[in-house]
């Protein structure tokens, strides 16, 4: 039987969900950085169909309670696969026993990924200050050019895994979605204001 | 989530915003950063010649706990000589700033900015203030 299947091939029965799978068996993806989006949607899809809590309206508890555990782990994965700053962070965290973004790595003291956060956050305060959306628009530019980048190295990374190459990608990537998200703040304060 | 008075105090009216020339004589500068919660923290110290902190700055991005436990530090260091400023622990800035648990880490940054900013004031003077004594 396929690891992660939800279904006996044979009779049909769904199985209790194993804890021990990883997020990518339990979409029956091969485990990796790179992921093709379409066949990651279609695998949800799939698998989520096939243990749907309706389908099962009429068994038992224990097999109702199965279904809704099953449901809840696959969109769990597609939502951690189908980012892929979470998705590295997972795989971080799956070679090197803890994640790059959690407080268990300790403060952060790379000086030039931090110079740039700096930079970045003063320029965005400048811009906010007289309320330049030019600015603030290029300034949400840059940092998705900058995520295209960083998902670029992280894949070619991944291919031979070292913490100390993986995690500041990881940091910075972190870091300008919280840009990104300070971005959008700005500009809704100024849609109510 | 509710901000204890002395946070929002610090966080409303930030004491010694700004900093100092990196590379000028006497200036130790501190970087420490979280990504998780996109808090990035400088925090500067300015050492006298009898090696005492007689002023410090710092510029921190992120939350009103992250702010105020800098904006504190900064005041707590002043007049300290560097072996004293080393003694700060993060439990005392939680407890002046009744920072709740989720926030602790705010302090444990603010922490390592003042740690960070000694070991690159004692490294830029070569080492001479501390380990000669």
């Amino acid at each position: 039987m396929e690891a992660g299947a939800a279904l006996c091939p044979q009779c049909g029965a769904l199985q209790p969900f194993d804890p021990s799978l990883s997020l990518f068996a339990i979409l029956g993806l091969a485990e990796g950085f790179v992921i093709d989006p379409a066949a990651l949607r279609s695998a949800a899809l799939e698998r989520l169909r096939a243990v749907h809590p309706d389908r099962f309206a009429q068994a038992d508890g224990r097999t109702q309670r199965q279904s809704l555990e099953w449901t809840t782990r696959l969109n769990e994965a597609q939502a951690v696969l189908g980012d892929p700053l979470r998705r590295g962070d997972y795989l971080f965290s799956r070679h090197f026993g803890q994640s790059a973004l959690g407080e268990e790595m300790g403060s952060l003291r790379d000086p030039e990924v931090l110079m740039r956060q700096m930079e970045r956050r003063e320029a965005l305060e400048e811009a906010a200050a007289v309320r330049d959306q030019a600015a603030l628009e290029r300034l949400r530019a840059e940092a998705h050019a900058e995520e295209k980048q960083i998902e670029e190295q992280l894949a070619a990374s991944f291919t031979a895994p070292e913490a100390g190459r993986i995690a500041p990608l990881l940091q910075e990537w972190q870091y300008l979605r919280k840009f990104l998200a300070e971005i959008d703040q700005y500009e809704e304060r100024w849609d109510f204001a | 989530m509710a901000y204890s008075e002395k946070v929002i105090d610090h966080y409303e009216n930030p004491r010694n915003v700004g900093g100092f020339g990196k590379e000028d004589a006497g200036v130790g500068t501190g970087m420490v950063g979280a990504p998780a919660c996109g808090d990035v923290m400088r925090l500067q110290i300015k050492v006298n010649e009898q090696g005492i902190i007689e002023d410090a700055k710092f510029k921190t991005y992120g939350c009103g706990s992250a702010i105020a436990s800098s904006s504190l530090v900064t005041e707590w260091v002043k007049g300290k000589t560097l072996d004293e400023a080393m003694t700060i622990k993060n439990s005392q800035i939680a407890e002046e700033l009744e920072l709740p648990p989720v926030k602790i880490h705010c302090s444990v940054l603010a922490e390592d900015a003042i740690k960070a900013a000694i070991e690159d004031y004692r490294k830029k003077s070569g080492a001479s203030s501390s380990e000669t004594h």
